[in-house]
């Protein structure tokens, strides 16, 4: 009885983590002077050892990864954001950096799920206070594409003459394993000048910005700053069952493979 | 001394020619490997392009050293870059702070119009064939580097400023700043691949001023 009663706990625990990772439940912090301090904390523990200490993106661990190599650990007080739910060039908004925090990016930074959620705001509370854009400018979400369509095999091939007539093929190969022209010729950098590929869109596990069609339609919308990949926001406004299309197509590339 | 008059009013005008007398490198000549029939076979990148005759430097941004006069009111002025034939154009644009810019292609291919700002993207923005323009408001002076991922031989620059006070020169190497106020004043040159030089220059109440400078 007591094994079957920690096993429910324990249950129950894996389902509150679980919960954890992709809601906000807790209340975020003010944005104070104690909020920032608790958050330097959290991060001298968790953040320090690739961004560095005063959040240059300089941390020792910089060696391990690679001088040389993308990407680089985010330099947070110059460069942009890459994983936002903003216009091209905007900062992020809060709830993406707590995103970004919680899910970590695959391949490259962990997920910070372990943290409390207060604890997360804290240190994105520290992390803001390197730029001081985050004084003046006040980011915003674009609207991102209205509710989802069900998909069809319609709407996939829909979604992939879109991706023709939108020319994803030039960095992201006609097959989507990342083998474009354009990111096989080597001429696809970062903001650092450091080379990059374009995503294997075959394997969405790697997506640093998720893979849900959610996930992929924001970044239809945003791009990716500091990387060549644009935002089309323009080019889908108005339009936003065809970027649901889109992003059925790119998640239809890995059907029935193993990711 | 620091500028206190909007241009345009009451003031000077700076007229002048930036001129390179040096030995012009020759071009480089890029292969393209996308688009060809849009783009061409190859590309003839010659960032210093120096009038024959007058040696007049094509593209330098020349601007007068001061404080902010006055926030930026005309909201109605839109400046364009637009990528045509595989190319930006203009190649060098000056801005004012507080002023849309907006990017956009006459061209039946994909391009991207992708602006830095030291590290930091202002805009990177997907532009398919018959697809819409995208007009950002620069709210930072300072040199914004323009670039297009899938064409890496299609560059350029924009430089913006929190003043009236600049021009970029034409195919002459000329240059002409209206409404420029009484005084001494600091002219800064920029260019692409020449870099940045800096000129003295006493300016009356009223009339032309004219200055030519000569990048070493």
């Amino acid at each position: 009885m007591a094994m079957r009663r920690r096993l429910m706990t324990l249950s129950a625990t894996i389902l509150a983590i679980g919960l954890a990772a992709t809601t906000v439940l807790a209340v975020k912090p003010e944005g104070n002077r104690a909020t920032r301090e608790n958050g330097r904390v959290i991060y001298e523990r968790s953040c320090l050892f690739c961004h560095g200490a005063e959040g240059k993106g300089d941390g020792p661990a910089g060696w391990f990864i690679g001088r040389y190599e993308a990407p680089h650990p985010r330099d947070f007080t110059s460069e942009g954001f890459k994983l936002r739910s903003t216009e091209s060039g905007s900062l992020p908004t809060d709830q993406d950096l707590f995103r970004t925090v919680t899910r970590g990016i695959p391949g490259y930074m962990p997920s910070f799920a372990g943290l409390t959620e207060t604890e997360r705001w804290q240190v994105i509370a520290y992390v803001k206070s390197f730029n001081p854009a985050f004084q003046t400018e006040t980011p915003a979400p674009l609207l991102l594409g209205g509710p989802a369509p069900l998909a069809s095999p319609t709407s996939i091939e829909t979604g992939r003459a879109l991706y023709v007539r939108f020319e994803c093929q030039a960095c992201h190969g006609i097959d989507g394993r990342g083998d474009g022209p354009v990111s096989e010729a080597g001429d696809l950098k970062d903001a650092s000048g450091l080379r990059i590929f374009a995503t294997d869109l075959t394997r969405p596990l790697s997506f640093k910005n998720g893979s849900s069609p959610q996930d992929l339609v924001r970044t239809l919308m945003t791009g990716l700053d500091g990387t060549p990949m644009p935002s089309y926001a323009a080019q889908l406004t108005g339009k936003e069952d065809e970027a649901w299309y889109l992003a059925q197509y790119l998640l239809s590339l890995s059907s029935g493979s193993f990711p | 001394m620091p500028l206190t008059s909007l241009a345009g009013e009451t003031g000077a005008t700076l007229v002048g020619r930036v001129v390179f007398r040096g030995t012009v490198p020759p071009p480089e000549v890029v292969t393209v490997t996308r688009d060809p029939k849009t783009c061409g076979e190859t590309r003839t990148i010659q960032p210093l392009v120096v009038h024959p005759s007058t040696r007049g430097i094509q593209n330098a941004v020349v601007s007068i050293e001061g404080e902010n006069t006055s926030p930026n009111t005309d909201t109605t002025k839109t400046t364009a870059i637009t990528n045509t034939q595989c190319a930006f154009s203009p190649h060098v644009e000056a801005i004012r702070v507080g002023t849309p810019l907006e990017v956009r292609s006459h061209d039946p291919v994909l391009h991207n119009t992708h602006i830095m700002t030291g590290k930091r993207t202002f805009l990177n923005v997907a532009l398919v064939p018959g697809g819409h323009p995208v007009a950002k408001v620069i709210k930072m002076p300072g040199l914004y580097h323009v670039q297009c991922d899938a064409h890496v031989f299609m560059q350029g620059s924009v430089v913006a400023f929190d003043h009236p006070y600049y021009a970029v020169t034409e195919a002459q190497g000329d240059f002409r700043i209206v409404g420029v106020p009484a005084g001494r004043h600091q002219v800064t040159v920029w260019h692409e691949t020449l870099g940045a030089l800096h000129h003295e220059v006493t300016v009356p109440a009223q009339g032309d001023v004219s200055i030519t400078i000569e990048f070493p």
